[in-house]
């Protein structure tokens, strides 16, 4: 991607960041969901190499974050029945992932990130839990394991890369 | 020696992981937000290592979610050691195991 369309990624998302993180804060549970779909719309820009897609920048900009909506509802459909959803994203296929997250399928990626969360220590584990189940922010996970709000990220970053060691050593 | 291409890999994922951090957390002023950007500007394997963070975060908040998992107990074991300093803070009881530990 050049980088006058780049930087025209980076100017739209700044522009559009509020009404994205608004977009998605309707149809996700947690503000920090929100926050990693806008971040996801982000990269998908980024990666963009249509024309087409750049002719109306906003309206596609728009088209993505919709398409990544509902590939998340369609997600939060097989791990949980509690979300509300749009009828129209049950339709759509699982097709549509990224090829990173099909191949997270072949691995049975679900009982395996279970003995993964098992192997953390009890505060990295904990930090995990508390943030992705209980939605607490990195602030109040720190009040309530008693240690620094860095260290937090420090354990939330120690379990994202023990999960990715495991999925090199697997795959 | 010269790091294998795996050890170079895990070293950048090992950077993607800190920056998905700070992300999530809002953590990044605009400085850092250029950081970033350069960051993930550096090489296809970059956005790669990145992305397969995202990924991994959404299976983790996925799996984390499994009323399956006995997360009260997690959540207990972690914390055990600021509620018996509260419970001493209140002035309550000992349990016999604090009492055994406090004897030592």
């Amino acid at each position: 991607m050049s980088q006058a369309s780049k930087s025209l990624v980076e100017k739209l998302f700044t522009e559009h960041y509020a009404s994205l993180l608004g977009f998605f804060g309707r149809r996700v549970r947690t503000r920090s969901e929100a926050a990693d779909l806008a971040q996801e719309v982000y990269l998908r820009m980024l990666r963009v190499s249509d024309p087409e897609a750049i002719r109306n920048p906003e309206g596609y900009l728009f088209t993505v974050a919709n398409n990544l909506a509902k590939e998340h509802a369609v997600l939060e459909r097989r791990t949980t029945s509690a979300v509300d959803i749009d009828d129209a994203a049950a339709d759509l296929s699982l097709q549509t992932l990224p090829a990173y997250e099909r191949e997270l399928d072949g691995m049975k990626r679900t009982s395996r990130l279970h003995t993964v969360l098992a192997q953390l220590t009890p505060k990295c584990r904990t930090a995990v839990v508390l943030q992705y189940a209980q939605g607490l922010s990195y602030r109040e996970i720190a009040v309530r394991l008693n240690v620094s709000p860095n260290m937090v990220k420090k354990y939330l970053a120690q379990a994202l890369m023990h999960c990715r060691r495991r999925m090199s050593r697997l795959g | 020696m010269a790091p294998t291409d795996e050890q170079i890999r895990l070293a950048i994922a090992q950077q993607a992981a800190e920056w998905f951090v700070a992300q999530r957390t809002r953590s990044l002023d605009d400085a850092g937000q250029t950081a970033f950007a350069a960051w993930l500007k550096t090489s296809p394997v970059h956005v790669d290592e990145y992305l397969r963070m995202a990924a991994i975060s959404s299976e983790l908040r996925a799996t984390a979610q499994d009323p399956q998992l006995p997360v009260a107990v997690w959540v207990a074991e972690a914390t055990a050691g600021t509620g018996e300093l509260l419970e001493l803070a209140a002035g309550q009881q000992l349990t016999s195991r604090q009492r055994r530990n406090g004897r030592r």
